[in-house]
């Protein structure tokens, strides 16, 4: 256990819990060789092609000919595996600042809990951000010695902008394909469809991971107020009864339906957490929900 | 409908600040909030940078509009009239007297009584019974305990005002022998509150209810009319008073034996007097003052006076000189006045009247007297010298005193009478007594101080003072002027008895018989205004004189409504509660319950809406 796991609350006890976990896919994908086995049909272990080395990468399959020959560290690629990439995109907006622990501690909590399980499982792991633009604090990762920086880069997140959904269609297409976790809040329009369609166009598969804060889920509000929205400052005024709480919470409801019919019309899932949900019970949920094996 | 708090209907002036509170936006707190989409729904038209919105109509506003304007008219206390709740027995006080007569309520007070009277005997219901009371100077049942509303009609009916002045005491003394429970009696007194209120405070074991009648106080009203003079210089003196509050003219149209002779106008400052003297013919026999146009009460606007025939009286004044005695003597025609020193004063000298100014005679005599500024005197009771200052009427309800205003006459030095048994008070000061009356033969009276030491003689009061005592000092065949309405009047007919024939103003008459035992006729009669003529028929033959009435008492011309009945105590504490007649049945008690009613539909709607 390393200071920045302690600090996502990643400890010895999760990391023995995420050790005997791997991640699946709903269907297979489409993927860089490597050591997890294709689902599709193929033949035998046959050399592929060569790919520039990248920290993480196991090194008994560097090249070391080619290296002789180039002075370079090349990899050689079998057909019949695939190594996953794994994009953890993470809605950095200022909404995912809420909460006590905040949002986004959650999501890079269960970020680099799901990214350690793909580190361990010979995966390549990114790290993508978006709100108003997308960033890509991590770059694609393997090797379970970089889970370290993987976690010092989540630990470095902050949470500023406003969330928005098209920069996520945007980058889409320099995604690599592979699995695709989007953790975000979802309260924002426009929602999240135009996104995914350009993540599942990319050949990803898509699962959402919508972490809200206990007050949004039942708002500890009364009296006549005036509602400042974090990202846009626009202003709403209510009269909160315990008539328009009911409201909320049934618009609550609809709202998460109409997302999670999003998801699956993009072959996808959605999974809701709450923020102050022990990463434990959230590794559970996302085993519940077939994100983990 | 009468609303008894009409001032808190400002109140009323909340309802438009409801309405301002649903139009004005509300000052609401700022929370920031990850995100507002799930909020956005939920708010309706509630977006206006404008410091109002529309009003818009709601169910708690139209419930808060009608709670409060409820409770804003149950604040003004409003309440309807309704005729009281007759018990078993009442008795109903009707005042008859003078001021009734007053016109300030239209058609006048008196009437007004009566229909206030007629409606609550219209009121009775099966078991209960009414009494009627007339209130003047002579109270009188006019129906006893009678449930009969025919009855009770005709008795009103037939009941008139009168000239008297109340006896509220007599009245009430009638009420608490009316037949019935007194503890269940209810007494109303419908007058205007003018009341003879002379005496200690009329206690009466029964509850009484008072209920006014009368709106004005303004009467101008003549106050004394008195002849004056002799043969050759004959004249009236007019006294008119102003009772009201404001100032007022008026003419004065003077009549001798119904011919008009003189109309002065005069102004009369509030609660003033103003006098004038009109010369009349030495053949006058009936002098009589008018005050036109007639005020709100005209029946102290006219005063008539009998003028004797000249009569030669012989006066002596023993004095070392007082013109102002003299002189006051001397305006009396029929008065001859003698003025001779205390030295060469002798005691068997004749006179009808002796005065004696500074001194007091050895041997008093048996004559009519008067003594001015006697020295002390133990058999008299005249005592050290004293300072009386201010004078005041001592028996004002005495006609030798009825309008003389003493007012700011004052009194320097003068003889204590304290201790004197001379004769009754009629004037005093401070320091008691300053001038006695003896009624007993020798008719005599006692001035105690010096008429230099004062400036009584300055006085319009002194030469009027002067000729009523020796009108009741001389020998005299008519009774004194004026005589009050419903006085009673003696007329000497000499021992042995005879008839007098009485006739009225009006013109009806009777005759009255006196005891052969008694030396007067009594006359009590009198309530008519005006010039009563009787003939006595005695044994030397048969005699004709005449007395006036007139309603100069200043009590009947204060015609000004009182508010409440101050010198009657009640069973149970208090004074008479108003109004009688009517109650007022407060109708907040239910708008209390409506509003009550409306806000807890409010409550419901509220919450229905939460």
């Amino acid at each position: 256990m390393t200071g920045a796991g302690a600090e996502l609350g990643i400890d010895g006890g999760v990391i023995a819990l995420l050790d005997r976990l791997a991640l699946s896919s709903r269907r297979p994908v489409l993927g860089s060789p490597g050591v997890r086995r294709a689902r599709r049909t193929g033949g035998a272990v046959e050399f592929a092609d060569h790919r520039a080395y990248t920290p993480g990468d196991d090194i008994r399959r560097v090249d070391w000919n080619a290296y002789a020959r180039l002075d370079r560290l090349i990899l050689r690629l079998y057909a019949g595996e695939e190594d996953t990439t794994v994009t953890l995109w993470i809605d950095v907006s200022s909404s995912m600042g809420f909460g006590r622990p905040s949002k986004l501690h959650a999501a890079a909590a269960l970020a680099g809990a799901l990214g350690y399980v793909a580190l361990a499982g010979y995966d390549r792991v990114a790290v993508a951000t978006f709100s108003g633009d997308v960033a890509w604090p991590v770059p694609p990762l393997r090797g379970r010695a970089r889970v370290e920086a993987l976690w010092r880069a989540l630990l470095a997140l902050r949470a500023s902008g406003s969330t928005d959904f098209a920069a996520l269609a945007r980058a889409a297409p320099r995604s690599r394909p592979g699995l695709c976790i989007v953790i975000s809040d979802f309260l924002s329009e426009p929602g999240p469809a135009r996104g995914l369609t350009a993540l599942r166009q990319g050949g990803s598969d898509v699962t959402l991971i919508q972490l809200l804060a206990p007050d949004e889920i039942s708002p500890a509000l009364s009296g006549d107020l005036r509602l400042r929205d974090a990202e846009s400052g626009a202003t709403v005024e209510v009269t909160v009864t315990p008539a328009l709480l009911a409201e909320y919470a049934a618009a609550l409801s609809a709202h998460q339906a109409a997302l999670r019919g999003v998801a699956r019309r993009h072959r996808g899932d959605l999974l809701t957490l709450r923020s102050d949900t022990p990463l434990r019970e959230a590794l559970g949920a996302c085993r519940s929900h077939t994100l983990l094996r | 409908m009468r609303f008894l708090a009409p001032l808190l209907g400002l109140f009323g002036l909340a309802i438009p600040m409801v309405i301002a509170l649903y139009v004005l936006r509300v000052r609401r707190r700022e929370t920031t909030l990850s995100s507002t989409l799930l909020w956005r729904a939920r708010v309706v038209d509630r977006q206006a940078s404008v410091p109002w919105q529309r009003l818009r109509p709601s169910w708690l506003l139209l419930l808060q509009l009608l709670a409060l304007a409820g409770l804003v008219v149950a604040l003004t206390r409003p309440a309807s009239v309704q005729a009281a709740k007759l018990g078993p027995d009442t008795v109903v006080v009707i005042d008859s007297s003078g001021t009734m007569q007053a016109t300030d309520v239209a058609p006048s007070r008196f009437a007004a009584a009566i229909t206030r009277a007629r409606d609550l005997a219209g009121e009775l219901g099966a078991g209960q019974r009414m009494t009627l009371v007339a209130m003047d100077s002579r109270p009188r049942v006019l129906a006893v305990s009678s449930g009969d509303h025919a009855l009770l009609d005709q008795a009103l009916d037939r009941l008139r005002a009168g000239n008297g002045v109340a006896d509220l005491r007599g009245a009430l003394a009638l009420a608490a022998a009316a037949p019935g429970d007194a503890r269940q009696r209810r007494v109303i007194v419908i007058s205007d509150g003018v009341a003879d209120s002379s005496g200690p405070a009329i206690d009466v074991p029964y509850s009484i209810e008072y209920d006014p009648v009368g709106a004005g106080s303004e009467n101008l009203g003549i106050s004394s009319i008195t002849p004056q003079g002799g043969a050759d210089d004959r004249a009236v003196a007019i006294s008119v008073t102003n009772y009201g509050r404001s100032h007022h003219s008026t003419t004065v149209e003077t009549r001798v034996d119904g011919h008009l002779v003189d109309a002065s106008m005069i102004d009369v400052e509030p609660g003033a007097g103003r006098g004038l003297v009109v010369p009349i013919p030495a053949s006058t026999r009936l002098v009589s003052a008018t005050l036109s146009p007639h005020d709100a009460l005209a029946l102290d606007d006219t005063a008539v006076a009998i003028v004797r025939p000249a009569q030669t009286l012989h006066a002596l004044l023993v004095t070392r000189q007082n013109l102002f005695l003299q002189r006051a003597l001397a305006l009396r025609a029929d008065l001859h006045v003698e003025v001779v020193s205390p030295e060469a004063y002798r005691p068997d000298q004749t006179a009808d009247l002796v005065v004696f100014d500074g001194l007091v005679p050895p041997q008093l005599p048996s004559q009519p007297f008067m003594l001015v500024g006697p020295p002390a005197d133990v058999s008299l009771g005249v005592g050290a010298e004293v300072h009386p200052g201010q004078l005041r009427s001592a028996a004002p309800g005495d006609p030798l005193m009825t309008g003389l205003d003493l007012g700011g006459v004052r009194v320097a030095q003068a003889r204590d009478l304290t201790g004197s048994t001379f004769g009754r008070p009629l004037i005093d000061a401070v320091s008691g007594p300053v001038l006695l009356l003896r009624d007993a033969s020798p008719h005599a009276a006692l001035l105690g101080f010096d008429l230099h030491a004062s400036d009584l003689p300055l006085s319009p009061a002194f030469p009027v003072l002067i000729e009523r005592l020796s009108e009741q000092l001389l020998p005299e065949q008519a009774p004194p002027q004026p005589v009050e309405p419903d006085s009673v009047v003696a007329i000497p007919v000499g021992v042995g008895g005879g008839s007098v024939q009485v006739t009225r103003p009006d013109g009806s008459g009777e005759t009255l018989r006196s005891d052969a035992a008694a030396a007067d006729v009594v006359i009590s009669d009198t309530d008519q205004v005006g010039v009563y003529s009787l003939t006595v028929a005695g044994r030397g033959g048969s005699t004709t004189t005449s007395f006036a009435v007139d309603p100069l008492d200043p009590l009947r011309s204060s015609i000004s409504p009182r508010a409440s009945l101050s010198h009657v105590h009640q069973a149970g504490g208090g004074g008479p509660s108003p109004p009688a007649g009517s109650v007022l049945d407060e109708l907040w008690p239910w708008l209390a319950a409506a509003v009550l009613l409306m806000l807890s539909g409010e409550w419901l709607v509220f919450h229905r809406g939460r």
